[in-house]
Order: structure tokens, then sequence, then C-alpha cells
């Protein structure tokens, strides 16, 4: 059911969403992220606590603060804290469902054996092993530090918690919905093709696929940005060999003209044999 | 009006539900900001028609439309919504309401066997401490106990040194309040710890319990060597037996995923895990629950009460009504 680097959730209405995987450093950002906030807090609210009961609260308030800080926003803020919303990760369920305070709490539940004892281990050994010595030391050591890299050893990314809670923290960056390269926005119901001065045979549409037509699209998009415009026409003109293009030569007026009319050619042949069930992933010929 | 047969049918596809799916994108983006309650009645009527539509645009597209940017646009439209429409919905005031009525206690029941286990596992490291100790303190004492636990309660103190902690008149508030809170943190941490260890095959969780079992054992055989038996446990009990039995019911947790890790039964062991991770970390939660709860009676309860009968009475309260707790509530949904 996956391929590395995806996540694909059932929702319960039947259909399959994909999630791309947050990659280790993205968590590791987040953590120091929210790892430096909630230290700030603490010192926020640890002083002034500190100054009025005593060691009491304070013990209390770390306490809660290393515990519950990723529990709260979890929860609150639907499987996102402040590290993660600001790298556009999300906490979701492998299976597709709701995300509950249960698993949320699960998932949090073994960052003191994950997260804190390795990083006390790596800041201060002496805390942890204050009397063991030797071979003890050396063997919890290096079990400590195996748990800290756990994630490293599945494609999932997956940590201890998010093994016992059944999660999975994907990343979900904005994607705006751009503009349609083949529609020339005239007003509605005024559906013609761009530019009819270039048209294309059946043949010459049966020579590229679906990856080539993404490639065409990347290009036509970034024309106007530096380099954008030589590239077309380098594209331009090897499209009009491998199709065997005859009419008037493409000089850089005409270049982009060619190319969005090609695109959509190219376009509306793939998707008429795609609602014939036939895919054309590359160029004929091509693996 | 008919299409040019080289207009992909996309345009035509995305024209006629653009504006849905933009006014449902607008919904998601508010409630993402702030919440589902931020939208009218009308709009949370309008969300799950528009999520449906999304989604089955989504399929369509899938199937048919070759432009790029509109798949992975939709798609990531489609797993927003999904996120906003199926958000859990309970306040937090129901989810602990129903947890202690129901989820604690029947998960409890669920793992009995664990529970027997690692009270074993805590009786067995407490009577090997105690036959330890009881044979010669001075040498066996300080194998096992940590200084911060044992409080200057050593084998070197004298007899009216070991009774003075088990009454509260000597003590100055705030050090005793100091203290409760420390050992709440510090058992609390240790129950989340069990939790954690579990996944190490609950080895380690079998060690925390036998070690803590001996610490008890060690003090215990030390107070009776002295001839302080009934002051002892009238000091322990009260607070110390919802705290061992939350300790007890974590190892119990531990125990079991290390079990559900060995022998994942029918289903996969990826999913079974889940399955019995969320289950036990609610056990978790209702031990720091009762650590809580433990913490109050050590830091409130014992400051005000002195006489051995009322201590004794209220261990026997507690235990009772635990065991009426766990064995009766939540049996019907």
């Amino acid at each position: 059911m996956t391929v590395d680097g995806h996540e694909r959730v059932l929702t319960p209405e039947g259909v399959v969403l994909h999630f791309q995987t947050a990659s280790i450093s993205e968590r590791l950002v987040a953590i120091v992220i929210d790892l430096f906030l909630l230290f700030v807090v603490l010192l926020g609210l640890g002083m002034p606590l500190a100054w009025v009961g005593g060691s009491a609260p304070l013990m209390l308030l770390w306490f809660c603060g290393r515990h519950f800080w990723f529990v709260w926003f979890e929860t609150r803020w639907q499987g996102t804290t402040p590290g993660k919303r600001r790298l556009h990760l999300r906490v979701i369920r492998a299976d597709g469902g709701p995300l509950t305070t249960e698993i949320v709490f699960a998932r949090n539940l073994t960052r003191e054996v994950e997260l804190f004892l390795p990083l006390v281990l790596l800041v201060n050994p002496d805390l942890l092993f204050a009397s063991q010595q030797g071979v003890i030391r050396l063997l919890a050591s290096v079990w400590i530090l195996l748990l800290l890299l756990f994630p490293l050893t599945n494609r999932h990314r997956l940590r201890i918690g998010d093994l016992l809670a059944g999660t999975r923290v994907v990343v979900a960056p904005p994607v705006a919905l751009l503009r349609d390269l083949a529609d020339e926005r005239r007003p509605v119901g005024d559906l013609v093709a761009p530019a009819p001065e270039f048209a294309f045979t059946a043949i010459q549409m049966a020579i590229y696929g679906r990856h080539e037509l993404e490639v065409l699209e990347d290009v036509l998009r970034k024309v106007r940005s530096p380099g954008g415009a030589s590239t077309a026409t380098a594209v331009a003109r090897s499209i009009a060999r491998r199709i065997g293009w005859i009419g008037p030569p493409l000089d850089g007026a005409r270049t982009v003209p060619f190319l969005t009319a090609f695109y959509a050619a190219q376009r509306a042949h793939l998707e008429q044999q795609m609602l014939l069930g036939k895919q054309q992933e590359r160029q004929a010929g091509k693996k | 009006m008919t299409a040019d047969p080289r207009l992909p049918w996309s345009v035509r596809f995305r024209r006629e539900r653009e504006k849905s799916w933009t006014e449902l994108e607008e919904l998601v983006r508010r409630a993402e900001k702030s919440g589902l309650s931020a939208l009218t009645p009308d709009q949370l009527r309008r969300l799950p028609v528009l999520y449906r539509a999304v989604l089955s645009s989504l399929e369509v597209a899938r199937a048919s439309v070759a432009d790029r940017s509109l798949l992975d646009w939709l798609q990531s439209l489609a797993a927003r919504a999904y996120l906003v429409v199926h958000a859990p919905r309970r306040s937090l005031a129901e989810v602990v309401w129903q947890f202690l009525a129901w989820g604690f206690p029947a998960t409890v029941r669920a793992i009995r066997w664990h529970l027997l286990l690692s009270a074993a596992l805590l009786l067995l490291g407490m009577a090997i401490a105690w036959v330890l100790v009881a044979a010669d303190p001075d040498r066996h004492y300080w194998l096992f106990m940590p200084a911060e636990m044992a409080q200057g309660r050593s084998p070197e103190a004298t007899t009216a040194e070991l009774r003075e902690p088990l009454f509260s008149g000597a003590q100055e508030d705030r050090a005793l309040l100091t203290f409760a809170v420390y050992l709440f943190t510090h058992n609390s941490s240790i129950g989340i710890l069990t939790y954690g260890l579990g996944f190490a095959l609950g080895l380690p969780v079998a060690l925390l319990l036998f070690y803590n079992g001996m610490i008890l054992g060690a003090m215990s055989a030390l107070y009776h060597s002295r001839g302080l038996a009934v002051e002892w446990w009238s000091w322990v009990l009260p607070h110390g037996g919802t705290e061992i039995l939350a300790i007890v019911l974590c190892g119990a947790a531990g125990l079991a995923i290390g079990e559900r890790l060995l022998f994942p039964g029918t289903g996969s062991r990826l999913h079974e895990l889940a399955v019995a991770g969320r289950r036990l970390g609610a056990v978790i939660a209702g031990a720091i629950a009762m650590l809580a709860l433990a913490g109050i009676i050590e830091g409130v309860f014992r400051q005000l009460v002195d006489s051995v009968f009322v201590r004794y009475a209220l261990a026997t309260l507690l235990a009772g009504s635990w065991v009426v707790y766990f064995t009766l509530a939540g049996r019907r949904r």
C-alpha cells in the first residue's frame, strides 16, 4: 500500500488521500522550535511562580510543561503544535479516522523515553548514571540512543510514539490553485481552442505521454522567470522536430503560443484517452 | 454549443466546479484558523456537502484529468477539508468523564492478568529486600535505596528519628508539600517511563517494578525492626495504597505493550500495536490522576491527621473504593 515518502489514507467516504511523509529534518526543526517556546514559557511562568510559591509549583510546572505541551496543542490544534504549524507538519491517523485525545496522549507518552532521556544523556550523562560504571553505562547509552534514532529505521519516519498510537506525521504545505494553461478565460460558454493557426494531427498527438505533458506545463509556467524563455524556445524546437511540425519557423514571438497550443491539444488528447481507459504515461518507445 | 475537440475536457470540468471548490477552500481556511465555531450555521451545513463534492471531483480528476497542478490542488484541498470535517468534536469535559466512567476501569479489567503479574513482581522485589535488610540492615539497606527517597530514614538513625517524619507535628508545611509534589512528579514520570519502556519487550518494566518493590521492602523492614510497624503502615497506606496501585497499573500497561509486540495476535503487528498502544496510554493517564490524588492525600491529609485509627480508616476506605471502581464501574455503556 505504501510508496517511499508517501502516506495513503482511506477516508470514511472511501476515497484514498495521499500525504507526503514529513522528513526527519523537518520534524527535528519543529521539535527545536517547540522546545524553545516551551523553555520561554516555563521561564516566563516559572520565575514569578518560584518567587511566590517556592519549589513545589515550579516542579509541577516543569512536569506539566514537559509532558503536556505537545498533548495540549495536538488536541487543540488538530494535530499540530507551534513548531509543527510553522513547518506545515501535521499528525494524522494512519487508518484515516479522527485524531482523538486518547491517540494524541498515547503518541506523546513516549517522548520521555525517546526525546528527553537521550537529550539528558547527550548533555549530562552523570545525571542518569550517578553510580553505574563501565559496561552497564555503555549498554544503557547505546540503547537510549537507539531509541532516539528509531525514526531513521523505517520509511514512515515513525517514532515509537507514532507506532504505539498508529499515527503518521505528514507535511502539507499550502498549495495555490494555478491558472489553467489551456483555458484562455473567455466568457463561460465560449469554449474555443486557443490560436487555431496551430493544429495537430492524431499521429502527432500519439507521441508524448503524461510525463512529458507535466514537464511542458512546468516550462510554460516558468516562461517568465530568468532563463525560462530560452528553455521554452529549445523545448519548442525539440517538439517541432520530434512531431515533424511543418509550418512557419518558430521564432521568439511564436514560441509560447505554439507551446500553449500544443499543451492544450496534447492534454485534450490524453484526457480523451483516459476517458476511454487508456493511459499514455510516457513518450512512445521509452520506458 | 459544442466543445472544440482540441480543447481538453478538464477546462470545462474545472469551470463548472471551481466556484464550489473555492467556496470550500474559504470555509476550510476559516475553520483551520479559528475552529469550526467560527462558521455560521449555514456554512456548517454547506461544509460536508462541498467536502463530498470535492472528494468526488478528485476521484473523477484522477481518472480523467491530465492537468497536474489542478490534481495537486484538489488533492491538497480534499486533505485539508478531510482533517476539518473529521476532527474530533467532543469537549474535554466529555472526554474526561467518559474515560473515568467507562474507559479506564474497562481497560484495567482487560489487562487484569498483567496487573497480577505486575503486582507479583513488585511484591517479589519487596520480599527479597525485606529479607535482606532484616538480616543485616547496615550492609544491605543502601544497596537499593536512593538517598533522596530515604530522606534521612536509614539504619544509622535512631528510633526516635525514624518515628518523627511519620507524624506531621515536627515538619514545616511547605517542606511536606514540596515533598508531596516531588513524589507526584517523580512517580508520574516513572509511570510514563514504564509505558515507553514497554516497547523494549517489557523487560525494563519488570526491572522497574521489582526495584520499586525493593525500595518499599527495605524501608518497611527497617521500620519493622524498630517496632514501628503500626505507625509505619499508618503513614504509608493512606496515600501509598493509591500510589502503589497506580505504579502497578503503569507496569501492567508496559507489560501488556511488551506482550503485544511479541505476540501481535490476529492482525498485523503494526495495527495491533497501535490499537493496544492507544488503550494502554489511557491507563497511564488514569494512573497519573490516581497519583495526583495520592499526592493530595500525602500533602494535605497527612498534615492534618495524626490519629493512627483515622489513617487506617481512610486507607481501608480508599482501598475498598478502588476495588469497587475497578470491578464494577463501566460495565454497561
